[in-house]
């Protein structure tokens, strides 16, 4: 679907990085640089700068975050039922070795995942918060390669 | 009966975006309610089903605050079954080590 803030997002990254890939070729190519002294070099670095900041508090659409917090809930039901088993000495078991950071990573991802649904609550008909967003997609890759370690399916 | 229960909740869970009267939401929202502590007792595997629908739900822009606080003590006694799950896993490791750590000891002596 067609993002008017995205586009509006990204359209300037994209023109400034066009301009960055030119300025630097010409640079690494000792070519002269017209007007490219001190001062300009230094305007492009800030704009970079300016992007790069803006690139990080960028917004992310609500069904990838309802999408996102779908498999976390999923995964967190996972280490629920995980945690359920008894310790190994009949099969199926789980080991306690394993409940610690199992437990850990399912408290980490359930707390990203409520602040982000909880920003979505309070921003209606907004993007979603670009930060929360990746906190919770990093405690869901978190919890998925402890469960990897530990041979959980998931 | 888990059949049974799984469709009921993935049909909801499909209408859920669709409905916009307080009433309708209501209705889901005592369906779920009533199902909670059977899925927690019986069902684990689909709570996140149920979690997905409180998500949707509490977006919704026809939910009146009543519903929410029931949403939100709905979510709260998801999670509270988690933590618990958690603190029965830490207890029986606990448990588990201090017997085999008298095995141990006994052997020993």
């Amino acid at each position: 679907m067609f993002d008017l803030r995205r586009l509006i997002l990204i359209e300037p990254t994209v023109r400034l990085l066009r301009f960055g890939l030119l300025a630097c070729a010409l640079l690494a190519g000792g070519l002269p640089l017209a007007g490219c002294a001190d001062g300009s070099l230094q305007k492009f670095k800030t704009e970079v700068g300016n992007v790069a900041s803006a690139i990080t508090s960028a917004k992310i659409n609500r069904k990838a975050v309802f999408t996102a917090a779908s498999v976390a809930n999923g995964l967190i039901s996972t280490a629920d039922i995980y945690l359920s088993l008894p310790i190994c000495g009949k099969a199926p078991c789980r080991n306690p070795a394993a409940t610690e950071p199992i437990a850990n990573a399912q408290a980490t991802l359930s707390s990203a995942r409520s602040a982000m649904l909880d920003f979505m609550k309070a921003h209606p008909g907004e993007l979603g918060d670009k930060g929360l967003y990746d906190a919770m997609v990093l405690a869901t890759s978190q919890i998925k390669s402890i469960f990897a370690t530990y041979g959980v399916n998931s | 009966m888990l059949n049974v229960i799984t469709l009921t909740l993935q049909i909801i869970a499909k209408l859920v975006p669709t409905i916009t009267t307080s009433q309708s939401i209501q209705s889901i929202i005592d369906l779920i309610v009533a199902m909670i502590p059977l899925l927690i007792q019986e069902y684990q595997a689909l709570l996140p089903t149920v979690q997905n629908i409180i998500a949707v739900l509490s977006q919704s822009g026809d939910v009146t605050d009543d519903q929410i606080t029931q949403l939100q003590a709905a979510s709260a006694a998801i999670d509270a079954h988690f933590e618990a799950t958690v603190a029965a896993a830490r207890a029986a490791d606990a448990a588990a080590k201090l017997k085999a750590t008298a095995t141990a000891t006994a052997a020993t002596t």
